[in-house]
């Protein structure tokens, strides 16, 4: 007798199988859940914890042989970032978000020309500045789906940021594939400091929107990969107020289409090392934008757990961009279009980041430090660099980290 | 597309009543224990894993289930599917519990219950008959589980 | 070069699907899903320090974006 019939037999004469079969349909029709993979797929709220994360950042001071005049010491940033998540039942958690940081030093504001290259001038009185930043979420399952919604702000004193995002996942039936949508909107403000005595603009808005598009797939026990493309359309001032350009001679403000399309394709792999018992994690980007700027970023990193406890995490990242045509260090003549830029930030260059992590592990905390060095360097770069770029920046990076689970 | 709905197109065979068997090692003792071992008592076997969110969860509230129905004639068999002892030993360490709990690194047994969630779990009758089954653990499950088994000893 | 949209970029596109078609056989018993459910395999372990790498490099670089919803910008020079 078949397995089926069987059932049917059973179920009419027994009460009990009559249940029983009908437990059989309620369990085939079961979603089918992927408990425990908190952040890999959807389905289940993350854990409950409090984090706060530590952040030293301290830019190389601007070589001499690169500088012309002003002050050659760079930034100095110190930050603070606390988390708190907390979930309400099984099926709605919040979460919070909140960042100090205190800024000091001084920055690029254009290139001349010099006898062996462009020359940095930097700001020469040195900026201090506050940046607070705040925001909350709330995420809610339902069935397969997971809602994630957030709002944030963030203010200086001469830029604030209002800014919120919505997405949404759906689990596949078999728990091995989440698809994710998600928009996000940004209205940020620029007043610059200063701005009559620099003829600086004294006030401008911009926008950002951003739709989003990811599945994420379990290709074996040890294995997963995210395959993700985004689009994102910034409008309004999109310059620096206080970047400036040398053209022939004159210094004025640089000035960057009021338009920005951009694109992205990620690629971003976890997966399980048997032997050593660690994870390799690659996620790749390629960017590009109707600026004419290409990226490609490759962050790879090594978690290996040691004993019990500890845990090792080296990685490396490497970043090269091509510059947008409205991009050079300093303008001999007048351009030929209406935008410019010497803002090093759009040069074509190459950079490469060496990272040290190392993590102690409680029960029901860990304790985390951590170092890194950025180079930025025209030597780096993938595009052929047409100019020096004078600006270029490295920093070292150290933080220390702790979260609590409760 | 077309590979997806092949893929999806696999045949979900029916379980039959009776519970499969096993045979398999107890974390504690080592020594072999089978279904065949709780015949004649209400059993409630769960699949869990330490890596398992919801099992977190559910361990404690099955431990303190078991001791409000010591007297009766029931039993919780607990499957453990870690593929390293070390690491249900270190859960139970956090999350004690007072009753069987046998090892499966393999997962040969998970396989042969069908099991689609963890953790999954099954009501036997005394004849070792699956009376109900539990995909996934809320707390919502409890009550039921509860019921069906008093339904079942008393 | 002119700005094209995502979906005229056939090559990256036919890739990304032929990646998915290709990997929707993939079977991993629900048992079986311990390795992926360590906290290290996670697409992000550590939420601060993602947040916290995204600002500095966005703030650095011309390129941004792909990890995520997106915040709002700084002022960062």
């Amino acid at each position: 007798m078949a397995p089926g019939q069987r059932a049917e037999a059973a179920a009419a004469t027994d009460s009990k199988m009559e249940r029983y079969s009908k437990a059989i349909r309620s369990l085939l029709a079961t979603s089918l859940g992927l408990p425990g993979m908190q952040d890999l797929l959807a389905k289940e709220l993350p854990e409950e914890g409090a984090d706060y994360r530590y952040t030293f950042y301290d830019e190389d001071p601007i070589p001499q042989n690169r500088l012309a005049f002003g002050d050659p010491r760079r930034y100095e940033i110190e930050s603070h970032q606390f988390r708190v998540v907390k979930n309400i039942d099984d099926s709605y958690g919040l979460e919070l978000n909140f960042q100090h940081e205190t800024m000091s030093g001084s920055s690029p504001w254009y290139a001349v020309p010099g006898p062996d290259g462009p020359l940095q001038v930097m700001s020469g009185a040195t900026i201090r500045e506050r940046r607070n930043q705040a925001d909350a979420g709330v995420r809610f399952l339902r069935g397969d789906w997971s809602h994630h919604a957030a709002v944030g702000y963030s203010s200086e004193n001469d830029y604030v940021a209002r800014y919120g995002s919505y997405s949404v996942e759906l689990e596949s039936a078999d728990g091995l594939r989440v698809t994710s949508w998600g928009v996000s909107y940004s209205n940020d403000e620029v007043t610059p400091t200063d701005a009559r005595e620099f003829g600086r603009v004294e006030s401008a808005d911009r926008d950002a929107l951003s739709g989003s598009l990811s599945v994420t797939q379990v290709l074996s026990r040890n294995t997963v990969l995210q395959g993700g493309v985004s689009l994102t359309r910034q409008s309004g001032f999109l310059s620096d107020p206080y970047k400036l350009v040398w053209i022939g001679g004159a210094v004025i403000a640089e000035n960057r289409p009021d338009e920005r399309r951009m694109l992205t394709w990620t690629a971003r792999l976890r997966h399980f090392v048997e032997g050593p018992e660690a994870a390799l994690s690659m996620d790749y980007r390629y960017f590009r934008d109707d600026w004419d700027v290409a990226a490609h970023t490759l962050d790879i990193s090594w978690k290996q757990p040691i004993g019990e406890t500890w845990e090792v995490i080296p990685s490396v990242r490497y970043h090269a961009q091509s510059a947008p045509d409205f991009y050079a260090p300093y303008f001999l003549s007048q351009p030929g279009g209406i935008h410019w830029s010497s803002d090093y930030r759009l040069g074509t260059f190459g950079a490469l980041s060496y990272r040290l992590h190392a993590r102690l592990k409680g029960e029901k905390w860990s304790l985390s430090m951590g170092a890194e060095y950025y180079d930025s360097d025209e030597s780096l770069a993938l595009a052929t660099p047409h100019f020096d770029s004078p600006g270029l920046v490295s920093f070292w990076r150290l933080s220390a980290a702790l979260r609590f689970l409760y | 597309m077309l590979l997806m709905l092949i893929c999806l197109a696999a045949p979900v065979a029916v379980r039959a009543a009776d519970a499969p068997s096993f045979t398999l090692p107890e974390l504690e003792t080592g020594r072999m224990l089978s279904l065949e071992d709780f015949q004649g008592q209400v059993v409630y076997v769960d699949f869990w894993a330490s890596w398992c969110g919801p099992c977190r969860k559910s361990l404690p509230l099955y431990e303190e289930m078991r001791q409000q129905l010591e007297a009766k004639a029931f039993s919780i068999v607990a499957i453990n599917l870690d593929e390293k002892r070390a690491d249900a030993e270190q859960f139970l360490a956090r999350h004690p519990v007072g009753y069987t709990v046998l090892l499966d690194p393999a997962g040969e047994s998970a396989a042969a219950w069908q099991i689609k969630a963890m953790p999954s779990s099954f009501l036997l009758d005394t004849e070792n008959r699956i009376v109900r089954s539990w995909a996934g653990f809320t707390t919502d499950h409890l009550e039921e589980i509860r019921s069906e088994i008093l339904a079942l000893v008393d | 070069m002119k700005f094209s949209p995502w979906w005229t970029d056939w090559r990256r596109l036919a890739l990304f699907i032929a990646l998915f078609a290709l990997s929707a056989c993939a079977h991993v018993e629900p048992w079986e899903r311990g390795r992926l459910a360590q906290s290290r395999m996670a697409l992000v372990e550590d939420p601060l320090l993602s947040a916290m790498n995204d600002h500095v490099y966005t703030a650095k670089e011309a390129a941004s974006g792909g990890t995520g919803p997106a915040g709002g910008g700084c002022g960062c020079n």
